[in-house]
């Protein structure tokens, strides 16, 4: 078991008398690759706050691992905070100060430059997302939290954008939790998955595990009744219906056809389960 | 340059997908004995992959002894006289399960794929 | 982030030292003020302009995070919330501690003549409102609101401490119904009288305030953050209803026991007995023991009719009298009306005139002291005529006395166009001819002599029956300051000679030929004082800065004999003060009381 390097322990965050998070208890191991995804409303953004220190838990507490300090977690979100009447270097001189960082340069993005005297506000919404990033990895973060910026990249910075992520993967062994709505292109980087409704977590699993469990089964065909169906969709067109946890005995014992399927097909199962539980409820 | 495509929606993980193309890149003689593979973090970047994920390729194909990792120089493929036509079949036949897997989901009988097999082959 | 923070302050208040510098020039130019110095304006707008800028830098203190959308960033940096409070607040305090240095050096080198207002009080107001307004901005997330929030909360002060002091009030015994509109600000006026005004102002903009709003801020920043500040708000107000109890206890306990720590007026009987008034009460001192006696209503000023008499006025407008030879207090005048005041009074040979306030036209009354009547019922009030009636700010009583069996009384006036004048008890007003305006240092009335002292000149008028005639002007007069407290006499006393100060000289000024002679020189004139017990005894006081002395020397025959000399004396410090009386001499010194009796001035101790 790696080393735990941050852990949540029940946390609780109510925005008025609503829990956006509830009774939360999680740890995140060095080096890990985790990606909370869920429905809207979820909590995941509330949760990544809490780990970055931004919303103080009503109950609960956040616990930093052994050697980890605060300086070390960098935090980058839609919302985009920076100081934006401020110039890239001014914003750098800063950022280099309050984290005592060493490096005398900016670090840059490869393929990614901007001029150091342009203004924050001046900039796109990509642009100020890789800044951002690049002066959270002058840090050499052992922690970086990132809340759906990706989607709003457009593909070029999108790839810049996971390329660094990657690197400080493999460079400074980060442990990177990301919240997501889809996956798309970045499907393969999570290691673990993990998936909150109604401020709980439904879904806490490794990846492998996780495509191993879930199998589709498109078509009509009738499913043995003890079969678990976690979610179906039915259109005029077609009829999937998605298992969970699937047994490789069921493949043996009947003649239906279990696909195996990507990670973000099957987080859209569990968050449509997870609705239809609610409908139902 | 390397051929590594990686579906992400396919059943198999991201790292056997690698582990495969590559053994089929030295199989074939695209990537000869002695050359350097890309290192882990810059296929990662390439593929949008964990680094672990890429890692974890290399150290397999180390181990069936497809490649050799130097400290601090990275990851070469293997001067050896391997076992190829044993391996070569036992690639052949992994392919041909993928395939017919996905013929019978299809709803093709065993016939069907003879038959679009040889109409394939004596095109080429 | 505190060198940016203190740049970005510094930055924003160049702007409002420039509106400081501008403001008066365009106020001047418009001629919306009347015309006086540059530097007397700039000195009143920057002192109460500080008020609004102390109220700013502490609104502001989240301003630049909020408009930059910057608050999740400066969460996220590497300290704690305290840590960020204290980065962000500390250039805050040292530009404001700055730029209130600033007004303290404008107010010594120059604010003495511009009747600036003294730079500690106004500390005090700034620190009230900037703990207030940088308190409430984590709550308060529009900036309009959270100034005018901030204003509201700070003013509220104001009432919350005169609730304070009448509870104070009460808890003391005082009666407090019936004290009327008056009554809820006398104990204000006790307050700062006894206690003064930096007490005060440390009470209500400190105790009640700053420190209440400052502790709820530190503790409850702990768990701010990004979510809409009614989360946040709620544990803060916890935090803040808990200070403020907590505080206000401290408040009252403090005040309470300031009220009535010092014994404010202390005399000597002739039978050596000592008699002592602070605001709650007497008490007399004897070798038999101490007599207690407790008013119901705070007692405001003393004055000894005859060493055993004293005359008191208090808060709820009466007129008492302390008896310290049978040790009882009767009630000469009491107010029929709340609002109208007992406003200055003079006791003398058995009775005392007194102003009551407000009465326009003047009208003095007078009673008798030693007989026991009921309050009120040998008041005779006599009206000055329409003529001389208008209301004075400062009328003084320095002299009395009876003709073909009519009483008279003689007043002056400070500060007034009135020159000193004479009232009979017929209702009948002569003017005493002192024709120049100059302001009166005192005046005297012995030998049918009315005789005044300007800075610049004695006058003598004789007193010729139904008026008086101007019969000598000495320039360079003799100064022969007589005040009020002393128990001298009114009632046309006869004297042969009078000593005082002619400038840097003792002289003597005869009674018979009217002339000034020199008889001795003083170490230094200010600082000197010739107190009299009018016509027996003459004293000089004289007080050494440097020393740290008190000399107190009998003037007699034309000579100057040293009784007595005093150490560790400093009248530059708060509280040291000394009092002559006819039967001793009260010295108060770093806060103790000391009492030496005539004539060998040696110290009474019980």
């Amino acid at each position: 078991m790696s080393d735990t390097i941050l852990e949540a322990r029940e946390l609780t965050v109510r925005f008025g008398r609503k829990a956006a998070v509830h009774d939360v208890s999680v740890a995140f191991a060095k080096g890990e690759t985790t990606v909370i995804a869920g429905s809207n409303g979820a909590g995941k953004s509330t949760l990544l706050r809490c780990l970055a220190g931004v919303i103080v838990p009503d109950q609960g507490e956040v616990a930093l691992g052994p050697g980890l300090t605060r300086d070390k977690i960098g935090f980058i979100s839609d919302r985009l905070s920076l100081y934006e009447d401020w110039t890239l270097q001014e914003a750098w001189r800063f950022h280099k100060n309050e984290f005592r960082i060493e490096t005398r340069e900016m670090p840059r993005i490869e393929g990614f430059e901007l001029e150091a005297g342009r203004k924050i506000k001046s900039l796109s919404v990509g642009e100020r997302t890789l800044l951002h990033l690049s002066l959270l990895l002058a840090q050499r973060p052992a922690v970086l939290l990132v809340d759906e910026v990706v989607h709003g990249l457009d593909p070029f910075l999108r790839e810049k954008f996971l390329e660094t992520v990657i690197e400080a993967m493999d460079e400074l062994k980060t442990a990177v939790i990301m919240v997501n709505h889809t996956l798309s292109d970045t499907a393969q980087i999570p290691e673990r998955v993990l998936i909150m409704d109604d401020g709980r977590f439904i879904l806490d699993e490794r990846r492998e595990e996780l495509e191993r469990k879930v199998k589709k089964v498109s078509g009509e065909g009738d499913l043995p009744p003890d079969i678990p169906c976690l979610f179906a969709t039915s259109t005029e067109f077609r009829r999937d219906r998605y298992i969970y946890p699937f047994r490789e005995e069921w493949r043996r014992n009947s003649a239906v056809n279990f696909e195996g399927i990507g990670l973000d097909e099957i987080v859209k199962a569990f968050i449509g389960g997870a609705y239809v539980q609610k409908r139902v409820r | 340059m390397v051929r590594i495509n990686v579906d992400l929606t396919s059943p198999v993980p991201a790292y056997q997908q690698v582990i495969q193309a590559l053994k089929i890149e030295i199989l074939s003689g695209r990537l000869k004995d002695g050359d350097r593979l890309l290192p882990i973090r810059e296929l990662a970047k390439i593929l949008k992959l964990n680094p672990n994920t890429v890692a974890k390729a290399y150290y397999t194909l180390e181990d069936e002894g497809f490649v050799e990792s130097r400290q601090g120089s990275g990851n070469w493929v293997k001067r050896r006289a391997p076992d190829l036509d044993g391996l070569r079949r036992s690639m052949l036949e992994g392919e041909a399960k993928a395939f017919l897997e996905k013929a019978f989901s299809l709803g093709a009988t065993i016939e069907d794929v003879r038959r679009t097999i040889e109409r394939i082959a004596s095109h080429e | 982030m505190f060198k940016k923070e203190f740049a970005n302050v510094l930055k924003q208040t160049g702007w409002f030292v420039a509106a400081a510098l501008a403001l008066p020039v365009a106020l001047l130019v418009v001629r919306l003020i009347p015309r006086q110095p540059y530097f007397a304006v700039f000195l009143s707008v920057f002192q109460w302009g500080l008020l609004f800028w102390a109220l700013f830098l502490g609104a502001s203190v989240l301003a630049r995070e909020r408009s930059q959308q910057a608050l999740e960033y400066a969460l996220t940096l590497p300290y704690s919330r305290l840590g960020l409070l204290l980065r962000l607040t500390a250039p805050r305090l040292i530009v404001l501690g700055g730029l209130w240095a600033l007004s303290l050096c404008a107010y010594v080198l120059k604010g003495n003549e511009y009747s600036a207002v003294n730079p500690l009080l106004l500390a005090f107001l700034y620190i009230g409102l900037f703990t207030t307004s940088l308190s409430l901005s984590p709550i308060i997330e529009n900036f309009i609101a959270l100034c005018l929030g901030s204003i509201f909360v700070w003013f509220l002060a104001f009432p919350a401490h005169t609730y304070l002091l009448i509870a104070v009030g009460w808890a003391k015994g005082f009666q407090l119904s019936g004290a009327g509109a008056r009554g809820l600000g006398f104990l204000r006026d006790i307050s700062y009288a006894s206690a003064g005004y930096i007490f005060n102002l440390l009470i209500f903009q400190i105790v009640l305030l700053a420190f209440p709003f400052s502790a709820a801020l530190i503790l409850s920043f702990r768990k701010f953050d990004v979510r809409p500040s009614a989360a946040f708000a709620k544990k803060y107000f916890k935090t803040l209803g808990l200070s403020i109890l907590i505080f206000a206890a401290a408040a009252f306990v403090m005040t309470f026991l300031s009220v009535s720590m010092r014994f404010r007026d202390v005399y000597l009987t002739p039978d050596h007995k000592v008699v002592e008034f602070h605001v709650g009460g007497a008490r007399i001192l004897s070798p038999e023991g101490i007599r207690k006696f407790k008013t119901p209503y705070p007692v405001s000023w003393v004055k000894s009719a005859d060493g055993i008499h004293f005359v008191f006025s208090d808060y709820g407008n009466n007129l008492s009298c302390l008896d310290a030879a049978i040790a009882e207090v009767r009630t000469i005048y009491q107010a029929a009306n709340r609002d109208r005041g007992i406003w200055q009074f003079w006791p003398y040979d058995g009775k005392v005139v007194f102003l009551v306030k407000p009465d326009t036209p003047i009208v003095i009354s007078l009673a008798n002291i030693d007989k026991p009547t009921s309050a009120g019922s040998n008041v005779t009030t006599i009206p000055f005529p329409a003529e001389w009636a208008q209301s004075e700010k400062f009328p003084r009583l320095f002299g009395t006395g009876v003709n073909d069996g009519r009483h008279f009384w003689l007043f002056y006036f400070e500060q007034s166009k009135k020159p000193p004048l004479r009232l009979w008890e017929n209702g009948r007003v002569e003017g005493i001819p002192l024709s120049d305006n100059k302001p009166i240092r005192s005046a005297l009335y012995v030998n049918d002599m009315v005789i005044i002292d300007t800075a610049e000149e004695t006058k003598i008028f004789q007193d010729r029956g139904t008026s008086f005639e101007l019969v000598r002007e000495i320039k360079d007069g003799i100064s022969f300051s007589l005040y009020d407290r002393d128990a001298r006499v009114l009632d046309q006393p006869r004297a042969e000679v009078i000593y005082g100060k002619h400038g840097d000289k003792i002289a003597k000024l005869d009674l018979k030929a009217l002339q000034v002679t020199d008889i001795a020189p003083l170490k230094t004139a200010d600082g000197a004082w010739v107190t009299s017990f009018f016509p027996e005894s003459f004293l000089l006081t004289e007080i050494d800065s440097e020393a740290k002395t008190l000399k107190v020397s009998s003037i007699c025959d034309d000579k100057v004999k040293l009784l007595t000399e005093f150490r560790d004396f400093d009248f530059r410090r708060q509280g040291d003060r000394f009092n002559v009386q006819k039967s001793g001499i009260i010295i108060h010194r770093k806060g103790t009381v000391s009492v030496y009796a005539f004539p060998d001035l040696l110290e009474i101790k019980f």
